[in-house]
């Protein structure tokens, strides 16, 4: 009988340790975050290492020395991780937005065209403020004689001849 | 007998080695025997105001372009000392706007000519008198002193134009050529008024000739001139007076600076034409009223054709500058007709230009007193 009630309780302690062991298998894959938060609160007095640089599955391993747990809980990191990269990453700069070549070649290039903008520009002005100076000084010239010439025909004298000979090139 | 020798000859290696352009002003105190040349500047009419450490040149013409002369108006030039380039024009002719037609409009053929600049310290602009003429020769027989004021204390901002110089009592007629003009920052006659026992404590005094003299005209603000007289009234002539030789001359193209030392004032006399004058002479005043002639025919030559002023012989005219800041009197010489025009240019200290002032200069510098003035007008007119 005590023979019979000691293989019942070895058994059921093997079957129990069996269970155990299945269920901590199991329970990594089926740890919700809060668990985990929850493990981490409580344990959380306990770390030893820098809490600032250590990962949550670091901080697991330390606490509870469990391998398997801290290789879940880095999966699971790593995931958080990457999706939220994936959420705030931009998209892949492109070749034009390239600072540092694109725009100081392309730059010199724009100023080179100013540049040759505002000197024909100027080039231009100039030509129409000569031509209108050229103009303006034979419409000047052409009135003067045309006025010298009616103050001979008044007088019958060529008065600018007379004046000419006086001053002559005293302009 | 080493040491000797080096000193000696660092001596003669740094006289040899100053530059020749001014050695002229070593030698003779009025008549420099070289000058520089001032090769870029064109226009019969030009001088040089030194402000703010710079030399402003202006003038009469702007260089030809394609051969001919392509904008009128009075220029500006800038640049070394002796070697201005050509800025732009800062009062083109067509800013004329009182020269007008019987319909009103403005007259093509208004221009500027015969100008003078003077930098007010007060408000730091510039001022010019220039003369306006319709066209050359002018069909109305006038050519009349105008105001110009500098928009900036930069000359190449361009100016704005004031109109005729208005006269109290009296016109501005017939052909003028005044290019002096003086400010006095420091008057304190109140704006409006005119100080006519001291025409020097009004704000703008300016020198042209009228009725057959020269004149000396004064102003508050530049517009508005009245002319000095004498007691009885009548028109004061500043040219010295008892002076037979020159009083029957005509006296044109006026230049003058006021320095520590004094004032100097080159004239031209006796207009030949196609020729140019027939001399020029150099007048010192102390007070700017009291003038006397300190040089007549400047080159000793003692006849028409022969003057010589800062090594050129026959100028047509002769202009001065100042340089408050080195204390240097410039003498700008524009020699050459038919619209070909070269420049020289000649320094001095106003001490030695000063120094030519005593009653007893070195010939051929004459007094109003001195018996040369005799020799002097046999030899250049009574041969």
């Amino acid at each position: 009988m005590i023979k019979q009630q000691a293989l019942f309780a070895t058994t059921l302690l093997v079957v129990a340790y069996l269970a155990t062991q299945a269920m901590l298998h199991d329970s990594p894959k089926k740890l919700s975050k809060k668990t985990q938060l929850v493990i981490q609160k409580s344990d959380a007095p306990k770390l030893h290492t820098d809490e600032t640089t250590m990962t949550q599955a670091q901080k697991l391993e330390a606490n509870t020395g469990d391998q398997d747990l801290k290789n879940s809980v880095e999966k699971t990191e790593d995931l958080e991780a990457n999706s939220e990269q994936l959420a705030t990453t931009p998209e892949e700069p492109s070749e034009k937005t390239d600072f540092t070549e694109f725009t100081f070649e392309d730059r010199i290039d724009e100023l080179e065209i100013e540049n040759e903008v505002a000197q024909r520009t100027a080039d231009e002005n100039l030509e129409a403020e000569s031509q209108n100076n050229l103009r303006e000084n034979l419409i000047a010239q052409k009135t003067n004689e045309d006025r010298w010439k009616q103050i001979e025909l008044r007088t019958g004298v060529n008065q600018k001849e007379r004046v000419l000979a006086i001053y002559g090139d005293m302009q | 007998m080493l040491r000797t020798l080096l000193t000696a000859s660092i001596t003669l290696l740094t006289v040899a080695t100053l530059p020749k352009a001014w050695a002229g002003t070593l030698q003779n105190n009025i008549v420099p025997s070289s000058n520089r040349s001032v090769d870029n500047l064109k226009g019969s009419y030009a001088h040089v105001v030194i402000a703010n450490g710079t030399h402003y040149y202006f003038s009469n013409a702007a260089p030809k372009k394609k051969g001919v002369v392509w904008s009128q108006g009075f220029q500006l030039w800038q640049g070394s000392e002796s070697s201005p380039n050509f800025i732009k024009t800062v009062a083109p002719n067509s800013m004329i706007n009182d020269l007008k037609l019987p319909n009103g409009t403005n007259d093509p053929t208004r221009m500027f000519t015969r100008g003078v600049t003077a930098v007010s310290k007060r408000d730091g602009k510039f001022y010019i008198i220039a003369h306006v003429a319709r066209g050359y020769p002018p069909s109305d027989g006038r050519v009349v002193p105008a105001l110009l004021v500098s928009k900036t204390s930069n000359p190449a901002d361009g100016f704005i134009y004031k109109g005729k110089l208005v006269g109290d009592g009296f016109s501005f007629s017939g052909w003028t050529s005044g290019m002096t003009l003086f400010i006095n920052d420091d008057a304190t006659t109140a704006s409006g008024t005119f100080d006519d026992v001291n025409p020097m404590n009004n704000r703008f005094v300016f020198y042209n000739e009228m009725s057959g003299g020269l004149r000396l005209f004064y102003s508050q603000d530049g517009s508005r001139w009245r002319v000095y007289k004498n007691k009885d009234k009548s028109l004061a002539d500043i040219r010295p007076q008892g002076n037979r030789a020159i009083e029957p001359k005509s006296w044109i193209f006026n230049s003058g600076v006021k320095t520590p030392h004094g004032y100097f004032m080159y004239v031209s006399y006796n207009w030949i034409a196609n020729k140019g004058p027939e001399g020029h002479h150099l007048m010192y005043s102390s007070n700017g009223i009291d003038w006397k002639i300190i040089g007549v025919n400047l080159s000793g030559g003692y006849g028409p054709r022969e003057t010589r002023v800062a090594g050129e012989k026959h100028p047509k005219n002769v202009t001065l500058g100042y340089n408050e800041a080195t204390n240097d009197v410039y003498v700008l010489v524009t020699k050459g007709s038919g619209g070909s025009y070269y420049k020289g240019l000649a320094k001095f200290k106003s001490r030695s230009f000063g120094a030519v002032t005593t009653d007893e200069p070195k010939s051929p510098v004459v007094t109003t007193t001195n018996s040369k003035i005799a020799i002097d007008r046999c030899r250049g007119r009574c041969q």
